[in-house]
C-alpha cells in the first residue's frame, strides 16, 4: 500500500492513495502543504492581508513538490471548509465559522472570499476525507512579524515564524488607509521617548508647546497617523486646550481623548466611540486609561493592524508588541472613522 | 588562633555573607515585570512589598547583580533576561528619596563603567523612567555630584552612540533643563529637586523667563515669581498664568487716573 501524506497541517496526515497500491512497497511520502491569503491578483503581501468590508480576497491551498497545489489533485474525494474566527477586545474568540457560504463548500483548492465582516480573523482550511476524517490547516506565519519586539527586545511571541495568523478587514476606506500608514511606520525611532519633536515652531502666545523629549508619543503618533492618512473626510482634531495646561492651545490630542467619551479635550466628532461589544478592526484607535493595566501609570493608545495587535509608538520605535487581550494594557477603548 | 579570626572576619566580609534573600514573591516580582510601551513599569505581585523589598537593599543587590533572578520574558538580546532584571531593579529605585538617588545613581555609573550594567538601562536610569523620576537628573544638572555622574556617563559611552552622548551632554549642559522649562505647564508636577537646586536653564534665566511671562509666552510658577521679586522685578501670577488680566487692569487704572486728572484741570481751568 503507497500512501502519501500532508506535511503542514495540525500534524503530518498520511492518506491511503489506492492508485499507489503495490504489494511490493509500504511507504509514506510527505509533501509540505499550507494556506496563503492575497489580494485578488497579487501575491501574499508580508505585512498581512487587510481588506475593507465588501472587497474580495482569495484562498489558497498550497501543497506540492513545486510550490503549486498538485497534491490536493491526489487527494480523492475531499471536501474542503474556509474558516474564520475573529479576535474580541479581550483577546478571545468568537466560534469558527465559514466565510463562504454552504453551497460554496466543494472539492477546491482555491477559494474567493468576500469581507462582509470588519475584524481581525484567523483563518483555517478543513479538508473532509471520503473516510469523513478531518484535516485541519490553520493559517500560520510564513516569517516574524516586522518591529515584533518592545524596547527592552522582548518579543511579541504570536508574531514569530509558524504562529498563527490573521486576515483584516477594515471597516472602511479612511480606516484602510489609517492601517497602512501605521505600517509604514513599523520600526521607526521618530517617535521614541527621548526623541525631540517640535509640534509647532511657533505656537504663538496663546499655544504651548509641549515639551516632547522623554515622554511617551503615542499620542503624537496616532494623531499624526490618522491626519496623514485622511482623505479629508475624516480628521481628528489636533490642537487640543487642556486644563493640564492652563487651558491654553497645546499638544495633540492626548490618549484619555481616544479612551473616555465623550473625548476629555476634544469632542473627535469624526472618531466615534463603538459599542462596548464591538470587535477590534484595522484602522481602529484603541486605548487604555491612565490607571490602566497591572499598576500601569500611564495610558497608551495605538492602531489596530490586520492581526489585532496595536501599531504603537513605544518607548523606543512603532512596534507590534501589544496584542488584544494584554491585562497591561486593559480595559481599552475603541474609535472608529469610516 | 589568628588563623581563625581571620577565616571569621573573611566570612564576614564575604560576598557571600552580604548576599539577599529573595523572597519567593521578590523573585516572581524580578522574574515577570514588564516596562510599559507607554511609559512606566508593570510590576508583578505586590507593588509596595516589592519597592520595599529593593529600596531597602539597593545597595546590598547593587553589590551582586548576578544574584538577581533573570527575568522570564524572553528576549532577543544576548544575556537580555539578565539585563531586564537589572533594568527592574534601575526603575524600581527610582522611588528612593533624591538624595538617596543620587547616591544610587553613583554606583549605578560605577557599575557602567565596570560594564556591569549596559547602555539603555544606564541612559534610563538619567532620564527616569517613571513619574517619580523622570526629567531628575536634567533638572538638577547643576548639582555637583549630578555633574560628575553626566562626566562619567559620557566618558564611558562609546564615541559611536551619538544620541546617548548629545542626551547626556545636553542633560549636563543645562540644555535638557531649557527645553523643558520653556515648553512646560507651571501646573504639572515638577521633577523633584535636590536641596538649593532651582529649576534654571544655562540659557534662559528668570529674568528671561519673567520676560516671556510679560510677552504672554508662558506663565510662572509661584516660586519664579518670588525668585523674580528678590531681583527686584515685579511679576503676578494670575489664576491663569496669564498677565493680560493685570494689564487691561493697569490699562484701565491709567484711563480712569486720566480722566480724573483731566477733570481736575477742567475745574481749575473753569475757576
Amino acid at each position: 500500500m503507497g500512501r502519501f501524506g500532508i506535511d503542514g497541517a495540525t500534524k503530518s496526515t498520511p492518506i491511503d492513495l489506492p492508485g499507489l497500491d503495490d504489494a511490493n512497497l509500504s511507504y509514506i511520502v510527505y509533501i509540505p502543504a499550507d494556506i496563503e491569503l492575497h489580494e485578488v491578483g497579487a501575491i501574499p503581501n508580508p505585512n498581512g492581508l487587510c481588506v475593507k468590508k465588501d472587497e474580495t480576497f482569495q484562498a489558497h491551498f498550497v501543497g506540492g513538490l513545486d510550490g503549486s497545489s498538485d497534491c490536493f489533485n491526489l487527494i480523492p474525494d475531499v471536501v474542503t471548509e474556509w474558516q474564520g474566527r475573529r479576535v474580541k477586545r479581550d483577546g478571545t474568540f468568537e466560534a469558527w465559522s465559514a466565510l463562504h457560504n454552504a453551497s460554496d463548500v466543494a472539492r477546491s483548492a482555491d477559494e474567493t472570499i468576500v469581507a462582509n465582516t470588519p475584524g481581525c480573523f484567523q483563518v483555517r482550511m478543513l479538508m473532509t476525507l471520503s473516510d469523513a476524517s478531518t484535516i485541519e490547516f490553520p493559517l500560520l506565519r510564513k516569517q516574524n512579524a516586522r518591529s515584533f519586539v518592545n524596547g527592552q527586545g522582548t518579543p511579541n511571541i504570536v508574531l514569530l515564524t509558524g504562529e498563527l495568523d490573521y486576515f483584516g478587514v477594515a471597516k472602511g476606506r479612511n480606516a484602510k488607509a489609517v492601517r497602512g500608514n501605521a505600517v509604514s511606520w513599523l520600526g521607526s525611532t521618530q517617535y521614541s521617548t527621548k526623541a525631540e519633536m517640535i509640534m509647532n515652531p511657533d505656537p504663538g502666545p496663546q499655544a504651548v508647546n509641549p515639551s516632547t523629549q522623554n515622554s511617551s508619543k503615542c499620542n503624537i503618533f496616532v494623531t499624526h497617523i490618522v491626519n496623514q492618512s485622511d482623505d479629508g473626510s475624516c480628521p481628528a482634531d489636533y490642537w487640543v486646550r487642556p486644563a493640564l495646561w492652563n487651558n491654553k492651545w497645546a499638544a495633540p490630542l492626548a490618549t484619555e481623548d481616544w479612551f473616555t467619551d465623550p473625548s476629555e479635550h476634544s469632542f473627535l466628532v469624526n472618531w466615534p466611540p463603538t459599542a462596548i461589544d464591538a470587535f477590534p478592526a484595522p484602522g481602529m484607535v484603541e486605548a487604555t486609561n491612565r490607571q490602566a493595566g497591572v499598576n500601569a501609570g500611564s495610558g497608551h493608545v495605538g492602531i489596530v493592524d490586520y492581526d489585532g495587535t496595536w501599531i504603537n509608538a513605544g518607548g523606543e520605535t512603532v512596534n507590534k508588541y501589544i496584542s488584544q487581550g494584554d491585562v497591561k494594557y486593559s480595559p481599552v477603548n475603541l474609535r472608529s472613522s469610516e | 588562633m589568628k588563623i581563625i579570626i581571620a577565616s571569621m572576619l573573611l566570612l564576614i566580609s564575604s560576598p557571600l555573607s552580604r548576599s539577599v534573600e529573595f523572597p519567593p514573591e521578590i523573585v516572581k516580582g524580578f522574574q515577570k515585570s514588564e516596562f510599559l510601551e507607554g511609559g512606566g513599569i508593570a510590576i508583578e505581585g505586590d507593588r509596595a512589598a516589592f519597592i520595599s523589598f529593593v529600596t531597602n537593599n539597593w545597595r546590598s543587590l547593587t553589590d551582586d547583580l548576578d544574584s538577581l533572578p533573570p527575568s522570564d520574558l524572553p528576549s532577543i538580546y544576548p544575556n537580555g533576561q539578565h539585563e531586564y532584571s537589572v533594568a527592574i531593579l534601575g526603575t524600581a529605585c527610582e522611588t528612593l528619596q533624591p538624595e538617596e538617588y543620587v547616591s544610587f545613581l553613583q554606583k549605578w555609573v560605577g557599575l557602567f563603567e565596570k560594564d556591569q550594567i549596559p547602555l539603555r538601562v544606564m541612559e534610563n536610569s538619567l532620564s527616569g523612567v517613571t513619574n517619580s523620576k523622570r526629567n531628575f537628573v536634567s533638572a538638577n544638572w547643576q548639582e555637583p555630584r549630578i555633574q560628575a555622574i553626566l562626566r562619567r556617563a559620557i566618558e564611558k559611552t562609546p564615541k559611536a552612540s551619538t544620541e546617548q552622548i548629545n542626551l547626556f551632554t545636553g542633560m549636563l549642559t543645562g540644555k535638557c533643563a531649557g527645553d523643558y522649562l520653556n515648553s512646560q505647564s507651571d501646573v504639572i508636577v515638577r521633577p523633584q529637586t535636590l536641596a538649593g537646586v532651582k529649576l534654571v536653564d544655562s540659557d534662559l534665566g528668570v529674568v528671561d523667563r519673567v520676560k516671556r511671562m510679560a510677552s504672554g509666552k508662558r506663565s510662572l510658577s509661584a516660586e519664579d515669581v518670588d525668585s523674580a521679586k528678590q531681583r527686584g522685578i515685579t511679576a503676578y501670577l494670575t489664576p491663569g498664568g496669564s498677565l493680560w488680566p493685570v494689564c487691561v487692569a493697569g490699562i484701565v487704572l491709567l484711563l480712569a487716573l486720566g480722566a480724573v486728572l483731566r477733570g481736575k484741570r477742567r475745574k481749575a481751568s473753569m475757576r
